[in-house]
């Protein structure tokens, strides 16, 4: 089976610019297709990145605006402290649970300020999101019962007061009032949104309250479920015990929503698998042209070794022999063009990874695809032109001139 | 030199082309003659005088509307287009007018293309074969040329190089020195006379008398029937070539014998 091959390579060593020209549409889809799909899959490892650094099986709690109700006090119902505890207790499924409210304050130490979002919370948030510290201590429940004025901070904000100074132990100011720092927390690095999530100040929802905001309030309220396959069970219990605790007749509507992660990683999903598919889709009709193109060029050949192919039949190559060698040369030229494809597609995909600083990443499966479709192409298109050639009469096409 | 087994017995051939048409062309007529092995035949004719169909039945590149054509005892007019490659491919060897060499090829290649098409010949003794095979035409130092470095008289004597290399029952010969100036034509008649010299049997189309005149027998087709068959002293190519006045070239060396 060797010669066949070397043979193809030697008829298309002959015009080596025709060939290169016929190749090119099969190397243009190839290198579409696999860039495609690459930066796709890139593309949405970054957003999964980001969307699970928030924390794995979270769920988010906040009210809902309900414009059709009668009342203002109906229309939107601000989330209490007691939502959070009737939370905590009426709902079995759940890992854990915890109020946030944040506000924007000046933070100073010594003579560095910088500015921030302080965020009040129960203890429980960190394990909700996830959230390791680099060193220190959490605060507990003690000091959320004591309101205690402590706090952990991200990373941003001990580069910007601290330098290389060891936070912990220190008092800083937050809008003047005095808080102690017990912990630095992991780097989370920026959101999708280009949030830098380690600018934030953790603090006990009862010390903020007291000394920054004034007010009880809750924001959001994070809920946790122990298993990706229960946020729902969780979502159900959540809107059951809210429903509950705010007393509301079974004819109205929640006054709260939820949403979780795995929704909004979804809808996300959805959105990156549809354009993929779509320019993959596209990029695989300009295979096809180039299999035209291939066919075209086949056609042109077959024309022009017309004698060849009569003097190869008068020395007894069959039907089959000259089907076969027509063939070769058809995926030869397709499967080499995929090759070249799959080189410049990697190459275009990863420049676009590394211009956006996505991760790297290759599908072996999309490169195996793009190479089999294009030698399919290859395949399919030569078909028609290998058969006629293989349907010569031997005695015309050696008097073809 | 002729033994009496017959390689080619053809019998009331008949071929009709467009026999569904209102005017067909009876192009052979009832043609039956046997030619044996170790023959040199020279079949003549005018242009229409059906020698071109004969030569492709015999060829194996077409089969007769009726009669038979057995080719080793085998009947082959009714075989299939594949068992006909396949003849092609082991019992005949073809050679051309205008040569017919693939010009991408070097002489090498261009003989070995037979053998490609018998799986059981490997590539070894593929080249093996192709090398013996020009030694035997006296292009040993030609083998790596392709056929435009060649001259006419040289492209021919791949072809025939070409035609040898599947040691075929039958050289099939049509005006192989039609394309060729006297000199080489003479050159290459004297190889296909020495060939048959060693043995082979040989089957040579022309229209040209000089080059019938060198077969050991004529046949003579006249309107797709054959008018004559006359069995001759053949007149002795190499003995005509030394007769030509001298040229300044250096022609090649066609009575040396490199094959056993």
């Amino acid at each position: 089976m060797i010669t066949p091959f070397r043979m193809a390579f030697q008829a298309l060593a002959a015009n080596k610019l025709r060939s290169a020209l016929t190749m090119l549409g099969n190397i243009i889809g190839v290198m579409c297709v696999v860039a495609l799909v690459n930066i796709g899959i890139s593309g949405r490892e970054k957003i999964q990145g980001s969307l699970s650094s928030i924390g794995q099986n979270m769920i988010f709690v906040f009210p809902r605006f309900d414009a059709d109700a009668e009342t203002s006090s109906q229309r939107w119902r601000p989330l209490e402290l007691a939502d959070v505890r009737a939370i905590a207790e009426g709902c079995p499924s759940i890992a854990g649970v915890s109020p946030m409210t944040d506000v924007g304050a000046r933070v100073t130490f010594g003579n560095q300020h910088t500015g921030t979002q302080v965020s009040g919370v129960w203890p429980s948030y960190l394990a909700i999101r996830d959230w390791n510290l680099s060193s220190g201590v959490p605060f507990t429940e003690a000091d959320q019962n004591a309101g205690s004025k402590v706090c952990v901070l991200g990373q941003t904000v001990v580069n910007d007061l601290f330098g290389n100074l060891d936070p912990i132990g220190q008092t800083i100011r937050i809008n003047r009032q005095p808080f102690r720092v017990l912990g630095v927390l992991d780097q989370k690095g920026t959101f999708l949104t280009g949030q830098d999530q380690d600018k934030t100040i953790i603090a006990p929802i009862s010390a903020v309250h007291q000394r920054l905001t004034g007010g009880r309030g809750v924001k959001v309220i994070y809920v946790s479920a122990r298993e990706r396959d229960e946020i729902q069970k969780v979502k159900d219990e959540v809107r059951a015990a809210i429903r509950q605790s705010q007393k509301i007749p079974p004819d109205r509507r929640d006054s709260i929503e939820t949403q979780d992660l795995g929704s909004m990683a979804a809808i996300v999903d959805n959105v990156v698998i549809a354009a993929t598919a779509l320019l993959a889709a596209i990029a695989f009709i300009s295979l096809l042209v180039g299999g035209i193109g291939i066919m075209n060029i086949m056609l042109v050949s077959v024309t022009e070794r017309t004698r060849e192919i009569g003097l190869r039949m008068a020395v007894g190559a069959t039907d089959i022999d000259v089907m076969l060698q027509f063939l070769i040369e058809a995926l030869v030229l397709s499967a080499i063009g995929g090759v070249f494809g799959v080189v410049f597609g990697i190459g275009l995909s990863s420049s676009v990874a590394l211009l956006f600083g996505w991760p790297l990443t290759v599908s072996v499966l999309s490169l195996i695809v793009a190479v089999v479709f294009s030698a399919a192409v290859g395949i399919f298109f030569g078909l028609y032109p290998a058969w006629r050639a293989s349907q010569l009469d031997p005695i015309t096409a050696l008097r073809h001139e | 030199m002729a033994d009496a087994t017959p390689v080619i017995a053809v019998t009331d051939l008949v071929k009709t082309y467009g026999a569904d048409t209102p005017n067909p062309v009876r192009a052979l007529r009832g043609v039956s003659f046997t030619i044996n092995a170790g023959e040199f035949v020279a079949v003549m004719g005018t242009s229409g005088s059906g020698k071109s169909t004969l030569m492709n039945i015999l060829g194996c590149l077409d089969r007769p509307s009726t009669g038979t054509y057995h080719l080793d005892n085998k009947d082959v007019s009714r075989e299939s287009r594949r068992s006909l490659a396949h003849l092609r491919s082991r019992a005949l060897g073809f050679v051309f007018q205008n040569f017919q060499l693939l010009p991408r090829l070097t002489a090498m290649e261009n003989v070995e293309l037979p053998l490609q098409y018998q799986s059981d010949v490997s590539t070894r003794e593929r080249r093996e074969r192709a090398s013996g095979s020009l030694m035997r035409v006296g292009l040993a130092d030609k083998l790596k040329r392709r056929p435009t470095e060649l001259s006419g008289g040289q492209q021919q004597r791949v072809a025939i190089a070409r035609a040898l290399v599947n040691a075929p029952r039958v050289l099939l010969a049509d005006e192989p020195t039609g394309n060729l100036d006297t000199r080489t034509g003479l050159e290459v008649l004297a190889l296909i006379q020495r060939l048959n010299q060693e043995g082979l049997t040989i089957v040579l189309v022309t229209h040209e008398n000089d080059v019938a005149a060198c077969a050991s027998r004529k046949l003579l087709l006249r309107d797709g029937k054959l008018a004559s068959d006359i069995h001759q002293k053949g007149n002795d190519a190499q003995a005509e070539l030394l007769a030509l006045p001298e040229e300044s070239d250096d022609a090649p060396e066609i009575s040396s014998r490199a094959s056993a």
